[in-house]
């Protein structure tokens, strides 16, 4: 039987039109895991993270150079041959390179009539986030907390409607109901024998940023009781799993790693494990309290830099993210599959490679992703090899 | 990505118009003898970036240097200064030691090649076997999340090798359609002034030295009259036939880009000036036979730049590069220079619309018939436009454009026969149009 969460991950177009048939709702589409869905979530809005798909790129070849991430690409693509036409509505942050110049290549190759005043448009279809690539440091929030309101002030606009401070504060509260429950998730996969396959616990994350997150809570609360007494466990080495966007394309690595004898125990994946790792502290403005948890996102683009009073001591925020995901799980390998052009993730190898070897003792295995299905299945080989090399 | 690791590339320096652009090197020369002296007196050293305020190292007497401009000297440089070209570049030496240590090969070349020195120095503790001894070691890293996200990453990651404080002085990313946008606002202003000052306080810090503004408006002195020198140079090289062209342009940047807001930089750009406005006077071009014009879009090959001279036999110049120019400021605003520093900057904008809008206003202002697009596969910031100014460069004015792969300062990446090929079939079509005209 296809659960609630697989039905947003085989057909994700068809269950979210499904909601807007059903609620007559707005749906907007967004880019990456520092985008405030809350804030869309409070306006009655259904947030839905923009994904990619394994199709031959029909629109956009003229348009983007090769030596670029294909899974911005074939985001961009599916926008611009209609598949995302159900949108009524593109949040773009500035998270890398191109993602940030999908300001641009949304408004031209997925036109939307204009409608100006004074020559300003108004309520722009695609909206820019200007997220901060330092997030921490002064001055820091309070600029990003006027970056989130001018954003809430153009949703207001284009919706025609008020988001007040009442609705924020209870869809804040939905979203750390929301974080509680994944942590609880966590937890289970924390335990050995392993109650719960990498891949099931992918598809709840995947689904979460898809559906209505009231939803979501409510059909994960049924299924971590189901998890929590089930007495069959998962087989596997135990490893963890660091790379590029994981959609439901990256996502069949899950599958291979299984069918090779592994489990995925532990990622991060910018998919939206990063989401969960702090809730939303309530303010009395919550509009800074989500940049102050926006901020808190772990993204591999975003850097800390030393602190004046303590400028030796270097922040390292991206390893500490790292042990903190690591630590507590059982890991005895680790597998990192960046994909091309991702430089960021990319720079950052090296150095948490060799942390990951110091720290926690188990190896580490690199590969290249090209976003295919051929690509993901090429790596089987290594994959496999790998486990059998930990299983000594 | 395929790479010509075996082969050795056919690469050489650029055949210069000018005088003052020759004497580039020595500028850059004396900047390596006085780090390495500074550095040696226990002058505070710093490793920075393009698009970073300048001026806030010079008022504090901190030595700047720049691991993107050392990697493209290592470009230019074989080990132990040989001219045999059976020797590999510095460059492509040091770029193999970080792609050892699993950098991917499609990151940027100035990354893979600084970084790559930075590994082979501590663990080899030979620093200075390197082109002209090396940079002299840093006090601190400083760098801006403008431009890419390459030089943040890059930078974090040499800071934690080197184990030395680092900042990053974070700027609002802005995206508009227009070339420059004069009002930035309030909250990105306020922002960028706060990161200055924080800036400001960690390196007193870490160096010791002290911040004054009355200095640093020196600095800015300095910096606005160099802007308006390097600015009438600009309006110059309209002039046809083309005084000065982009072996000139690319071989003058240092000082403006690395060394604003001192004399000697001002004094630079000033004989510059005289020596390209004498020859505006005087009807000099490039050639004597100038039949087309073109546009250089994108960063050089450090590693062969006599391919700005290569379109000569056909009658072609390149007179025109938008990298590394100067923009016309606001006016200067000397009770709250930092505040002025943020103005400055954020006039600029850094969406695709923006580089594409400026690609048609330059080309209509050099009269240009053609464009090369230095298509950087390494360099993704400029190459993501390119498709789009070249589809605009021909609907909206019937200029051609030629894409050349390659890198920055990585050699390897660089086709040689495929890319003279296509500039002989490119200047075959521009002679053409020209003829026609």
């Amino acid at each position: 039987m296809t659960t609630e969460f697989e039905k947003y991950v085989t057909d994700r177009h068809a269950a979210v039109k499904e909601w807007k048939e059903k609620t007559q709702g707005k749906v907007f589409g967004y880019f990456c895991c520092v985008v405030p869905d809350v804030i869309l979530f409070a306006a009655g809005v259904l947030p839905v993270r923009i994904y990619g798909s394994t199709d031959k790129f029909q629109k956009v070849d003229g348009h983007l150079v090769p030596y670029g991430c294909r899974y911005v690409g074939s985001c961009l693509d599916l926008g611009a041959r209609g598949v995302y036409d159900y949108l009524d509505g593109v949040v773009v942050p500035n998270t890398c390179d191109l993602i940030a110049r999908m300001e641009y290549w949304w408004r031209e190759l997925v036109p939307r009539e204009k409608s100006t005043l004074a020559g300003m448009e108004l309520c722009p279809y695609v909206v820019y986030i200007n997220y901060p690539m330092k997030t921490t440091g002064p001055k820091v929030l309070d600029f990003y907390t006027r970056e989130l309101q001018y954003f809430k002030q153009q949703v207001e606009r284009g919706l025609r409607i008020e988001i007040t401070d009442e609705q924020l504060n209870q869809a804040i509260a939905v979203y750390n109901e929301h974080f509680d429950l994944m942590n609880q998730l966590e937890e289970l996969r924390k335990r050995d024998p392993l109650p719960i396959s990498g891949k099931e616990a992918w598809e709840i994350e995947y689904a979460s940023t898809l559906m209505p997150m009231d939803k979501h809570n409510e059909l994960l609360k049924k299924r971590l009781t189901e998890v929590a007494k089930r007495n069959n466990t998962t087989p596997g080495m135990r490893l963890y799993l660091a790379g590029s966007a994981f959609d439901q394309v990256n996502a069949r690595l899950y599958e291979i790693i299984e069918e090779c004898g592994g489990q995925v125990v532990a990622e991060d994946i910018s998919c939206a494990s990063s989401y969960f790792e702090s809730n939303i502290e309530l303010d009395s403005d919550p509009v800074r309290a989500i940049a102050k948890y926006s901020l808190a996102v772990d993204c591999p683009r975003s850097t800390e830099t030393c602190l004046v009073g303590c400028s030796h001591i270097h922040p390292q925020n991206r390893w500490q993210k790292t042990k903190q995901r690591i630590e507590g799980y059982r890991v005895r390998g680790a597998i990192y599959q960046i994909m091309n052009y991702c430089e960021c993730r990319a720079i950052e190898y090296p150095h948490l490679r060799d942390n990951i070897q110091r720290e926690f003792n188990i190896p580490v295995l690199h590969m290249e992703g090209d976003y295919t299905l051929e690509g993901l299945e090429q790596m089987r080989g290594s994959i496999e090899a790998f486990i059998e090399m930990i299983g000594g | 990505m395929t790479t010509q690791a075996e082969t050795r590339i056919k690469t050489a320096g650029s055949k210069k118009s000018l005088q003052t652009a020759r004497e580039t090197w020595l500028f850059i020369k004396d900047d390596y003898i006085n780090g390495h002296t500074g550095k040696a007196q226990g002058k505070p050293i710093a490793w920075s970036c393009a698009a970073m305020d300048k001026e806030l190292f010079h008022c504090m007497g901190i030595l700047p240097f720049f691991p993107e401009q050392y990697a493209a000297l290592c470009a230019t440089q074989r080990r132990g200064g040989s001219r045999d070209e059976s020797v590999e570049k510095e460059a492509v030496r040091f770029a193999r030691v970080a792609e050892q240590e699993d950098y991917a090969s499609y990151i940027c070349g100035y990354q893979r090649v600084s970084t790559g020195w930075v590994i082979h120095g501590l663990r080899t503790g030979e620093w200075q076997d390197a082109p002209i001894g090396g940079m002299p070691l840093p006090d601190m890293i400083v760098t801006t999340s403008c431009v890419c996200d390459v030089r943040v990453k890059w930078f974090e990651d040499m800071a934690q090798r080197l184990n030395v404080p680092y900042f990053c002085l974070d700027r609002p990313e802005r995206i508009f359609e227009g070339i420059t946008q004069a009002s930035a606002r309030e909250h990105e202003v306020d922002y960028y002034v706060s990161q200055v000052e924080d800036f400001l306080r960690f390196a007193e810090e870490v160096t010791g030295a002290k911040y004054d503004p009355a200095r640093l408006n020196e600095c800015l002195d300095w910096s606005y009259k160099t802007n308006d020198a390097r600015q009438e140079i600009l309006e110059l090289r309209k002039a046809v036939p083309s005084p000065m062209g982009c072996a000139d342009g690319f071989g003058t940047m240092y000082p403006g880009m690395y060394q604003l807001g001192t004399k000697r930089c001002y004094d630079f750009y000033v004989k510059l000036r005289d020596e390209v406005r004498e020859r505006v006077k005087q009807g000099i071009g490039q050639i004597e036979d100038e039949w087309f014009r073109l546009l250089w879009y994108g960063l050089p090959t450090w590693y062969n730049m006599s391919i700005f001279n290569y379109f000569e036999k056909y009658g072609g110049v390149f007179v025109y590069e938008p990298a590394y120019n100067p923009w016309p400021w606001p006016p200067r605003r000397r009770e709250d220079p930092v505040r002025e520093l943020a103005n400055r900057w954020l006039m600029l904008g850094t969406g695709v619309g923006n580089m594409v809008n400026s690609m048609l206003h330059d080309c209509q202002q050099y009269k240009i018939l053609g464009v090369v697009l230095s298509y950087l596969i390494t360099c993704r910031p400029i190459v993501f436009p390119s498709l789009e100014i070249n589809h605009t460069l021909e609907k909206s004015l019937g200029i051609p454009t030629v894409t050349l792969e390659g890198d920055l300062v990585d050699e390897r990446l660089f086709s040689e026969a495929q890319v003279y090929n296509r500039l002989d079939a490119f200047a075959e079509q521009l002679l053409q149009r020209a003829k026609k005209r």
